[in-house]
């Protein structure tokens, strides 16, 4: 049965699924052009087929642009989803948009976020909504499920819609968005992938490009009363400039029956992704249900040692197991430094060729950083990082893109970074073993190490002097400088943590910084409303969409998922490298082995000049003794299908989102081995410490690599080695010493000392008192002739 | 391609029982207390076929989005309509919402403490000082009343940090609702001091008075407490924060005379004595005075607020998923709450929580079979399987002479005894056949601001230093031990071949002569 369900599975795969992504985007794009004032605009949808909930990349030519600088008043577009079975496309009521009317700070106009389309200014004349004598009327949302809400009401709202109100055309006509396309299950008003009369629902993307003209035909800034526009893109007038595109949907994805006991799974967030495309495919065809919680590598490896580990993953093996441990690489993929950096030239007054600034907006795609630029991001060191212009930080460059240092390798930013303001990274809270890896980068750069020591780089900048002498590598990112700006209430303090804080986890920095979002907080100025004696603080203003400058620290899949390019790590063999699949395969070839046969970590010091210096390849680890026959069983067939079916690229259930490097066939066999070992010694107790348990002897098919040490016999496994038990943090080992003012101990530790020294001397004192005392006895006249 | 449809339709036919279940997404905010654990359910139910949004903005926030009718549900430590800094917090109208326990925990004392420049891990403390050192009368770690706690700590006179939430925060009030009724005099004093009403009672909103520092949001708190700089702070949050920082936690004393640490099955065996009202909100009272040794005073539950009648933006279809997402954590999701650093809900709450899942409108969940609900907690009797297997606490945990060396939360490493007058003990098992009970007071007249020594009241100490000083030699070898190791050795080469040689020197010039 299963064989036929992986039979078919990978029939599917071979005919539905798509080599690249790329090829598949192309075999569906669409471009459509505008019509009336907006008759030059070609917008191009890059998939329109076999979608489901993902990231489809909208890019547009011939429009105006958007004005004026960093601010929507004028001349963008404005994009939606709707559903619609009429071949003509989709009615207004039937369109996701007005969700986000109740956010502030969020483009310009009183409507233009808004179901709302009947106004006395700007009153529009095609209108056919009259306007109601109590004021506001609202355009219905008419749900596919039949039922009609006089505004969006509950079908969706500002934490579920995928509205853009405003997508930004650049100077030179251009402008592109990553629009997030929904299924039924993300958007159920709209009810696309279901299936219908045996075929999934389309659904339809739609368009609404604006101009400088409001509705009544006044023109903003001319004779329009505000200075942008007011009105909703579902107004008439605006409506019947609309350009819809067809989507077609796959149909909604596989659901695990809810309520059956789901196996464990615990570890690091490298994995999350793949395991979250894996669950559904492993437990169609009533397989199993795996739950999955994200925890440190720390933390998972701790969980070996329990008496129901389940299935853990990490990077790094756990050094002096107490049971024998089973591992097997299931993903692999990179540790990156995203970026979403957008040209800022100093604009039309400065830069005098149009050619320039006309591409301001565009996202810069390459960035070379070296470790010592890292550093400094990650040590709060330019001076804007930490508020209030901080005296030890007054010869540093305020920012990134002003740094000597980072304009040598990166000439685009001279013209391009003008007006930049990229700081530091947004760096996870949680500890990962691959946070040592980048550290350990950075300190075996003698660049990199002399500046964190404290030597100034050669155009004088200097290391923040909280980070002076960092003990490397570590398994996270300390803010060490917690410096605040002092206000007076309520306008402050303004403080360096919670304006540039940590992210929780990699998939909160990558989304943040694809939303301009710093995280941060800045005080408002008013007194805080819930406690009027403390100063108030709201979000850092999100960075507008062509002027967002933030890096973060991300995995590859993270990346790929919110569309963001990855920085070029300058490797071992001075190189600069980006995370490509051919960078993260070659880095496998150079990995470092561990104290565990058979589970290797990435190794920044390597020096194949095509290799990205810091891979992460993940481990699953398990205890076969520490688990019944039965989960022995369901993990083997877990580990099968993640190195089998589960390697294959692909948006669907079960496939390997981007981002990942699909397994080499030698660790897909590592795998392999992995699970037979742990299915056929699942449920066998370890019996004694001395006795080699019976599960783990060398049997013909179960090769070093797949078990580590201790699971290979001499050792036996119950007696722990005298090594200091495995830890992911170079923290300070807790035994204490005494605080120095301590005379009784003093005395004590030098005690050993004192009574050594006493008895060297009376070493040399012996022979010396015994010639002495015998010259007292033979008289002074032999003293001038020692010796007997 | 149509053939491929038709296969594809075969293949989604032949297997019915994973057909698209089409939920609704819904969307929910508040307490980031149990953020780590609704935020790891969200995850995994995404396999169900259910989309839930949910923001960690504070347990205040949520309250007003879901009053305002801005989500689908809020998660809450503490209920609507309690007076907060003499404001009535408003309760939406009757009859519209209900509150359900979601997941256990314990509120944790994570802190940043050396000695010598080695991570402290075993801190204990009792509850006054916690109050003192959250109120400002307690500014040393060098405290004489620190020191009682700790007879195996020499701590360093060093500034007590206190940070606190500057949000509005569920965990705040959980702290100061537990400070209110076992230490109300230190901490109205305090109240009085912030110009807030007295008697104080419960805040979300924590009086900032310095040298507290303020931070936002649970993580907030947490990263500030780990920053190598921040030595010598502490705060409040939820275990599972401290854990994932690879912090220590204190352990904190119970009314049986033992320092525990804030885990799961502490947690529950404290909690079995949490009194439930008909709306199933706490009262926490009898948690915070437990008399069983193994329980940690500050226990709580975090609370999911949900709708009950249909209305705003909340339909039938909305209460399909909330149900099957509540019955799945109520269940499948207790599971996960020990390794995320919470506790289990127990099956009388469990039960109480499915009541409430059946009331909101559209509720799959009308017959509640709980046989099938797979929580840990559950026994056959009905008794609560992770307290009645709770291990008895140590007796170096014990108020008195002894502590344990055992590393807390997150922090894996021991920390050695330190103080010449105490016996450390490493035993975990809850035998300890050398422990003394002696429950001596320490002399706070003895204590010096640099010498701290506290008294034991064991002949050992009387006796000379010698026997407990011993393990000193060990702790050398962490620092300058090379430098002895060196002088001893040359040492031991003078006094082995220095008489010889000495002799022989002595010897020649007889031999020239």
């Amino acid at each position: 049965m299963i064989r036929m369900v992986l039979a078919a599975l990978l029939f599917v795969s071979a005919v539905v699924v798509w080599p690249t992504d790329a090829a598949a985007q192309d075999s569906s794009a669409v471009t459509v052009s505008g019509k009336g004032d907006f008759a030059g605009l070609e917008i191009t949808v890059a998939q329109t087929r076999d979608l489901i909930n993902q990231t489809v990349r909208v890019s547009w030519t011939g429009g105006e642009e958007t004005g004026p600088v960093g601010r929507f008043a004028t001349n963008y577009l404005q994009i939606m989803q709707c559903w619609g079975d009429d071949p003509a496309g989709p009615a207004r009521e039937q369109c996701q948009f007005g969700g986000l009317e109740a956010q502030s700070g969020l483009g310009l106009g009183n409507f233009t976020k808004s179901r709302q389309i009947a106004y006395n200014d700007p009153k529009d004349p095609r209108e056919p909504t009259p306007i109601p004598a109590t004021g506001a009327a609202f355009t219905e949302f008419h749900a596919v499920t039949g039922k009609k809400t006089p505004s969006y009401g509950e079908f969706f709202d500002a934490g579920t819609t995928n509205e853009v109100p405003f997508a930004k055309t650049r100077a030179d006509g251009t402008g592109e968005i990553d629009f997030e396309a929904q299924t039924a299950l993300e958007a159920y008003g709209l009810g696309c992938g279901t299936v219908v009369n045996n075929t999934p629902r389309h659904c339809w993307l739609v368009v609404v490009p604006r101009g400088d003209k409001e509705v009544n035909g006044r023109r903003v800034g001319v004779d329009h009363t505000g200075n942008n526009l007011d009105s909703s893109p579902l107004s008439q007038s605006n409506w019947e400039n609309r350009i819809a595109v067809r989507l077609d949907f796959r149909p909604v994805g596989r659901a695990c029956p809810i309520g059956v006991a789901e196996r464990p799974l615990t570890g690091h967030e490298f994995v999350a992704d793949a395991i979250a495309r894996w669950q559904p495919a492993l437990c169609a065809n009533g397989g199993s249900v795996f739950g999955f919680t994200q925890v440190p590598d720390g933390i998972a490896r701790d969980q070996l040692g329990l008496d129901e580990p389940g299935m853990v993953f990490t990077s790094e093996p756990l050094a002096s197991p107490g049971k024998p441990t089973v591992y097997a690489p299931v993903a692999v993929s990179g540790y990156a430094i995203a970026f979403v950096l957008e040209r800022q030239s100093r604009g039309p007054e400065v830069e005098t060729d149009p050619k320039v600034w006309q591409r301001d907006g565009q996202l810069i795609t390459s960035l070379n950083l070296t470790p010592r630029l890292v550093a400094k991001l990650l040590t709060q060191s330019y001076r804007d990082a930490v508020p209030g212009n901080q005296p030890y930080l007054r010869r540093n460059p305020r920012r990134l893109n002003e740094d000597p240092d980072f304009l040598a390798i990166n000439e685009e930013f001279k013209v391009y970074g003008a007006l930049m303001n990229a700081l530091d990274i947004l760096a996870p809270s949680a500890d990962l073993d691959a946070t040592k890896a980048l550290w350990t980068w950075i300190n075996g750069d003698t660049d990199a190490r002399a500046f964190l020591d404290g030597s100034p780089d050669p155009f004088g900048m200097v290391v923040n002097q909280n980070y002076r002498n960092l003990a490397l590598p570590l398994p996270n990112y300390p803010k060490a400088d917690l410096s605040c700006k002092e206000l007076a209430f309520p306008l402050g303090p303004d403080c360096a943590l919670l304006s540039r804080p940590l992210s929780a986890d990699l998939h909160e920095g990558g989304r943040a910084i694809s939303r301009g979002d710093t995280l941060g907080k800045l005080p408002n100025g008013l007194p805080d409303p819930l406690d009027p004696s403390k100063p108030g603080y709201s979000r850092s203003p999100r960075q507008p969409t062509g002027e967002r400058s933030l890096l973060a620290v991300v995995d590859t899949a993270t990346a790929q998922r919110y569309g963001l390019p990855a920085a070029s790590l300058r490797n071992a063999a001075g190189q600069f490298v980006a995370p490509t699949p051919e960078a993260l395969g070659a880095a496998l070839d150079q990995l470092s082995p561990t104290e565990v046969a058979g589970v290797k970590i990435a190794n920044p010091a390597g020096r194949n000049v095509r290799a990205y210096p810091l891979p992460n390849v993940t481990y699953a680890a398990a205890v076969p003794s520490a688990m019944d026959k039965a989960a022995g069983a369901e993990y083997a067939k877990f580990l099968r299908f993640a190195s089998g079916p589960g390697q294959t690229l692909g948006e669907a259930d079960g496939q390997l989102p981007r981002g990942y490097l699909p397994l080499p066939d030698s660790l897909r066999r590592q795998a392999g081995e992995a699970a037979a070992v742990i299915e056929r010694d699942a449920g066998i107790p370890i019996t004694t410490p001395n006795d080699p348990p019976p599960a783990t002897e060398n049997v013909v098919n179960n090769p070093a690599p797949t078990t580590n040490a201790p699971a290979n016999p001499p050792q036996p496994p119950a007696v722990p080695p005298a090594k200091p038990s495995e830890t992911p943090t170079p923290k300070p080992v807790a035994a204490l010493r005494d605080t120095p003012s301590m005379p009784v101990s003093w005395l004590l530790r030098h005690l050993l000392a004192v009574a050594l020294i006493a008895g060297g001397l009376a070493t040399v004192a012996g022979p010396l008192m015994s010639r002495l005392s015998s010259r007292v006895r033979r008289g002074p006249e032999e003293v001038s002739q020692p010796g007997p | 391609m149509k053939r491929l449809a038709v296969l594809l339709a075969v293949l989604l036919l032949a297997a019915p029982p994973a057909q698209a279940q089409n939920y609704t997404p819904i969307s929910g905010a508040g307490s980031t207390w149990s953020y780590n654990a609704l935020d790891q359910w969200r995850k995994n139910v995404v396999q169900y076929g259910m989309r839930i949004n949910f923001a960690g903005t504070g347990s205040t926030d949520g309250r007003n989005q879901f009053k305002a009718g801005q989500v689908d549900f809020a998660v809450s430590e503490i209920p609507y309509g309690l007076t907060d800094a003499g404001v009535r917090d408003v309760p939406p109208k009757d009859g519209t919402y209900a509150y359900m326990p979601i997941v256990a925990g314990g509120t944790s004392l994570m802190y940043n403490l050396k000695i010598g420049g080695k991570r402290v891990t075993n801190l204990r403390l009792s509850g006054e000082v916690v109050t003192k050192i959250f109120t400002g009368g307690i500014t040393s770690w060098a405290d004489p009343a620190i020191a009682k706690d700790n007879p195996g700590l020499k701590l360093p006179d060093r500034k007590v940090v206190p940070v606190v939430r500057s949000d509005g925060s569920g965990t705040s009030a959980q702290f100061t609702a537990w400070m209110a009724a076992r230490h109300g005099g230190i901490w109205d004093e305090y109240c009085r001091k912030a110009k807030r009403a007295t008697p104080c009672g419960f805040t979300s909103n924590y009086p900032l008075i310095a040298p507290a520092v303020g931070q936002s949001g649970s993580l907030g708190v947490a990263n500030y407490v780990r920053q190598d700089g921040s030595e010598g702070s502490i705060t409040y949050v939820e275990y599972s924060y401290a854990r994932n920082a690879g912090f220590p936690v204190a352990k904190l004393l119970n009314s049986k005379g033992y320092y525990v640490e804030p885990k799961a099955q502490a947690v529950a065996v404290a909690l079995m004595q949490a009194k439930i009202n008909q709306d199933l909100t706490q009262d926490l009272g009898a948690v915070y005075t437990n008399g069983d040794a193994r329980s940690y005073p500050m226990s709580s539950y975090s609370y999911m607020i949900l709708p009950i009648a249909e209305g705003g933006k909340f339909n039938k279809d909305k209460g399909r998923t909330l149900s099957d997402f509540a019955y799945y954590f109520l269940c499948e999701g207790q599971q996960q709450a020990d390794r995320l650093g919470f506790s289990p809900l127990p099956i009388n709450l469990v039960r109480a929580g499915l009541d409430q899942v059946a009331r909101i409108p559209g509720t799959t969940r009308q017959n509640k079979d709980i046989s099938k609900c797979n929580n840990p907690t559950f026994s056959a009797d009905g008794s609560n399987t992770l307290a009645t297997n709770a291990p008895q606490p140590p007796d170096c945990d014990k108020q008195g002479t002894t502590q344990c060396k055992e590393g807390t939360g997150g922090a894996t490493e021991n920390t050695e005894n330190n103080n010449n007058a105490a016996t450390g003990n490493n035993n975990t098992n809850g035998v300890n056949p050398t422990g003394n009970p002696t429950d001596a007071p320490a002399d706070p007249a003895a204590v010096g601001e640099d010498v701290v020594d506290p008294v034991t009241g064991e002949t050992v100490r009387r006796s000379g230093q010698s026997a407990t000083a011993t393990p000193v030699s060990v702790s050398l070898r962490q620092n300058n031990s090379s430098l002895l190791i060196v002088v001893i050795t040359v040492l031991m080469v003078v006094l082995i071949f220095g008489p010889p040689l000495v002799s022989r020197w002595m010897r020649r010039p007889g031999g020239d002569r």
